[in-house]
């Protein structure tokens, strides 16, 4: 088998700072990602088959930043994998690779993950129709595919994100009916100094907001998606008012004609690499997710094997580039690439810059503090696992003969069995059988994590029967 | 306060909850205590193949008086079917050709419905499978799989309805030895006394049995079984296959699923502690397996994977019966990954030789561990060659064969 020094799983912001790093420090690294191309979702790269030459061909200024870390990439001559999953890890951190037609497993020296998030999915009467989009679905769909989702379309959840994609809708020429926050947003004005040091982003926050006034779409603060309406796709939605844990408050409603509904309650970690690597995660009430325990290294429980960006607690792209900076250097100063004084004068600036960004997270998680009560939208005939088409009624079902784990109630009715591994229903079966069943959400569990973390063609495999 | 019972079972998977529930239609007063949760070990991650095809009459007549209960479970068990139809098929390499055509003679006499098939009779039975290396097939057209879940489920309910306690996450700390009868456990839910304890712990059975000082002749060992997605030409359901050429099984799944067992020789296990997930290797065997047989598959893609486990015996066949020299104590377990199709009949069985004194419905005799220390293990007249998870590769090098 072969051995490669560092092993950088994901090519988005955290992953290709610490590819950059380390490299540039002279670790050979191998930077492996399952998309066509480099950039992960925030620095999201149009695919060659789609461009066309001129106009819009790249999106944002975050287009362009990502384009000069990737060419650095490059240029360090990082071993770059596109289109390969990472389908299992190891003992050892063995590390299993897949593409379309081939397969191959290769130790890590140092194994840095970089999964990033995905949208937190959150079932409400006809989530599963066509036209519902989650946020970040629909942020790539238009920033990598140049597609709108729709012509008239609301935008449903909390978040800042929920402003990002009616910029990218309104830019694109769709009509957006509404934009609705779940949150209040009543601690806005209490906040707001804790944002002086950070007016850049609030400056971003406010044009966003500003781009929406302009453009005649009500934001509506305190208010929830109840319901998609529809047969063959959705034609229609009914919001109303949520109280301060976001559960919907009866006889508020309103209804939009749309056709198009864009979802978005932020993102969780994706935690499925670090679970298969044996990395411990605890339950952030907070975020209303689990997050990898993690050393000031960036290290995680396993060791040599560092987490870093969005997928060791969403926190967005800025702290996501530190981190992976930071990894890398820790990577470089373990090799004895990169010694003593130096080690210590760039991974304490690093720091330094991670503990005034946290700061602005701070605000962040406190203005959009995720709202349990979004778990109760869905009734029994609502579909909870989306793969293999299992009811909520069942899972209470399952709840109400004794179930007290996510891996039972699983056993029993099949939830979280299909092709998404259990990432679509997995937080909200936990939610559902902590509230059922009188129990915590920490005792109702994770699925157990097993490979494959992604389905991988058997055509790879068979060629890897060593 | 201990309380009582007529017998008590120890283990939650199929075999335990068909023991109870054949013990509580026969109106004994039973409890089942389980140390996790039902079907937490072989049975809720079992393949649940249900057919008949064996190489001897004993398991073949237990999987026969199992059959009808699968294929009629909603009649005779209420609720909704556990069972689904798809034709089965064992293949053999020509050298075995022969072998297999008595053992479908035998199957006959019994009352299985099976037919022998030549390798292109197989292959105009089902598109698409390899038959260049098939010398010849058993044929069972009746024959297909069962949900493991909802059988154990529907075990349990029917005997809860007709008055057994079924006590889930309670663990056995003790068996009761005294007087050289097995008349009690301690449990974590306090002592239990009864007149007969049967031990259905499947992996767990060989340390409960070492605790009261009694050799099982079993051995724990890992079991791995790939899921695949179907691509979408082999969207409809192939048969349930055996496949003693290359040593594996496979069968379609809900979903347009197929799942393939992969041969694993992982033995001595802790079942406790053993991880759920694939060896790194397992899939890519599982594939090669697979696409051997049926080359379209190369287009299907590994969906998931998880690692089981079982008691295996020192033959490979399941130990049941009365332990001689404990008054009260008798055992159903070592089934070695092939005890879901005969639970229902192990069920009838173990009911009517603790209540009757011995079984009626087919004889298990010859199932009983004494076989082992008298040399009478359980042989097949006309074998295929050994399957590969069975045999054991420190045991297979030490002695050179």
């Amino acid at each position: 088998m072969r051995s490669v020094q560092c092993v950088v799983v994901g090519g988005g912001p955290a992953g290709l700072a610490a590819a950059r790093t380390a490299a540039r420090h002279g670790v050979h690294v191998m930077l492996v990602d399952e998309n066509p191309e480099l950039g992960g979702q925030y620095y999201r790269q149009m695919p060659e088959t789609f461009r066309t030459p001129g106009r819009g061909a790249r999106l944002g200024k975050e287009s362009s930043e990502g384009r000069r870390l990737i060419d650095d990439v490059r240029a360090l001559g990082v071993e770059v994998r596109l289109g390969t999953v990472v389908w299992g890890i190891f003992d050892e951190r063995v590390v299993a690779l897949a593409t379309q037609d081939e397969s191959e497993r290769i130790r890590a020296e140092h194994l840095i993950l970089a999964p990033g998030a995905y949208d937190r999915p959150v079932p409400f009467p006809g989530w599963t129709l066509p036209g519902v989009f989650t946020a970040g679905g629909a942020q790539n769909l238009m920033k990598g595919y140049r597609v709108l989702p729709g012509r008239r379309v609301l935008v449903a959840g909390s978040g800042p994100l929920l402003l990002v994609v009616a910029h990218y809708l309104l830019h694109g020429g769709a009509r957006v009916v509404a934009v609705c926050e779940a949150s209040s947003m009543r601690q806005l004005w209490r906040l707001a100094h804790r944002m002086v040091p950070h007016l850049d982003f609030a400056q971003q926050g406010y044009h966003y907001r500003r781009e929406l006034k302009d453009a005649g779409v009500p934001f509506l603060t305190g208010r929830v998606i109840r319901q998609a309406h529809g047969s063959a796709s959705v034609i229609g939605a009914t919001v109303s008012e949520c109280d301060g844990h976001w559960a919907p408050i009866v006889g508020t409603e309103t209804e939009f004609d749309v056709d198009a509904l864009i979802v978005g309650y932020g993102f969780v970690s994706s935690l499925e690499l670090p679970r298969l690597a044996g990395c411990e995660s605890r339950y952030d009430p907070d975020r209303g997710s689990y997050v990898p325990v993690r050393s000031r290294e960036m290290e995680s429980s396993v060791p040599e094997v560092f987490i870093v960006g969005d997928g060791a607690g969403v926190a967005g792209s800025a702290v996501a580039l530190e981190e992976g900076h930071l990894a890398g250097l820790v990577v470089a100063n373990r090799r004895d690439r990169l010694l003593g004084r130096d080690y210590s004068r760039e991974a304490s600036r690093a720091r330094g810059r991670l503990l005034h960004l946290a700061g602005f997270r701070a605000v962040m998680d406190e203005l959009y503090r995720f709202g349990m009560g979004v778990y109760t939208l869905a009734d029994g005939q609502t579909t909870l696992c989306r793969c293999e088409e299992v009811p909520v009624s069942e899972a209470l079902e399952a709840v109400r003969e004794g179930a007290t784990h996510v891996n039972e109630v699983k056993a029993w009715t099949r939830v979280g069995m299909g092709r998404c591994q259990g990432r679509m229903c997995g937080p909200a079966l936990a939610h559902l059988i902590a509230r059922a069943g009188g129990t915590s959400i920490t005792d109702a569990g994770v699925f157990t994590p097993r490979p494959p973390a992604k389905p991988v063609p058997l055509t790879a495999l068979a060629h890897d029967a060593q | 306060m201990a309380s009582t019972a007529d017998v008590i079972v120890i283990g939650g998977g199929v075999n335990g909850v068909s023991i109870a529930h054949a013990l509580a239609q026969r109106r004994v007063k039973v409890v089942l205590v389980e140390k996790g949760a039902l079907a937490s070990g072989a049975s809720g991650r079992s393949s649940a193949l249900v057919r008949m095809h064996y190489t001897n009459e004993w398991d073949a007549r237990l999987a026969w008086a199992s059959f009808p209960i699968f294929r009629h479970w909603s009649e005779l068990m209420g609720g909704p079917s556990v069972f689904t139809h798809t034709g089965f098929v064992n293949v053999v390499a020509p050298a075995y050709a022969a072998n297999l055509r008595r053992n479908v003679e035998m199957l006959r006499g019994i009352g299985v419905n099976t037919t022998a098939l030549t390798a292109s009779e197989l292959a105009a039975l089902q598109p698409g499978a390899y038959v260049g290396d098939v010398g010849a097939a058993a044929y069972e057209p009746d024959s297909g799989y069962a949900d493991p879940a909802a059988t154990v489920d529907g075990f349990r309910r029917r005997a809860e309805e007709l008055g057994a306690r079924i006590m889930p996450w309670t663990v056995v700390t003790r068996i009761d030895r005294r007087e050289g009868r097995g008349r009690g456990v301690e449990t974590s839910a306090g002592r239990i006394d009864a007149g007969a304890v049967v031990v259905a712990a499947g992996a767990w059975s060989a340390r409960l049995a070492r605790e009261m000082g009694l050799d099982l002749r079993m051995r724990p060992k890992a079991i791995d079984t790939v899921a695949v997605t179907r691509p979408a030409e082999l969207r409809e359901p192939h048969m349930v296959f055996i496949d003693n050429v290359l040593g594996n099984y496979f069968r379609p799944e809900a979903g347009g699923l197929t799942l393939v067992g992969v041969p694993c020789q992982e033995w001595d296990i802790d079942p406790d502690t053993l991880g759920t997930g694939l060896p790194p290797h397992a899939a890519g065997r599982g594939a090669e397996l697979l696409t051997h047989r049926i080359p379209a598959m190369e287009r299907a893609t590994l969906a998931r994977g998880y690692r089981a486990f079982d008691g295996y015996s020192q033959d490979r066949h399941a130990v049941l019966g009365r332990v001689d020299g404990i008054d009260g104590l008798y055992v159903a377990t070592a089934f070695s990954g092939s005890g879901f199709k005969i639970a229902p009949a192990v069920g009838i069985c173990m009911a009517e030789l603790i209540t009757e004194g011995c079984s009626k419905t087919v004889d298990i005799e010859p199932f009983n561990l004494r076989r082992f220390s008298r040399g009478q293990a359980i042989e097949s007249p006309y074998p295929y060659a050994t399957r590969p998870d069975y045999l054991d590769p420190h045991e297979v090098s030490s002695t050179g064969a």
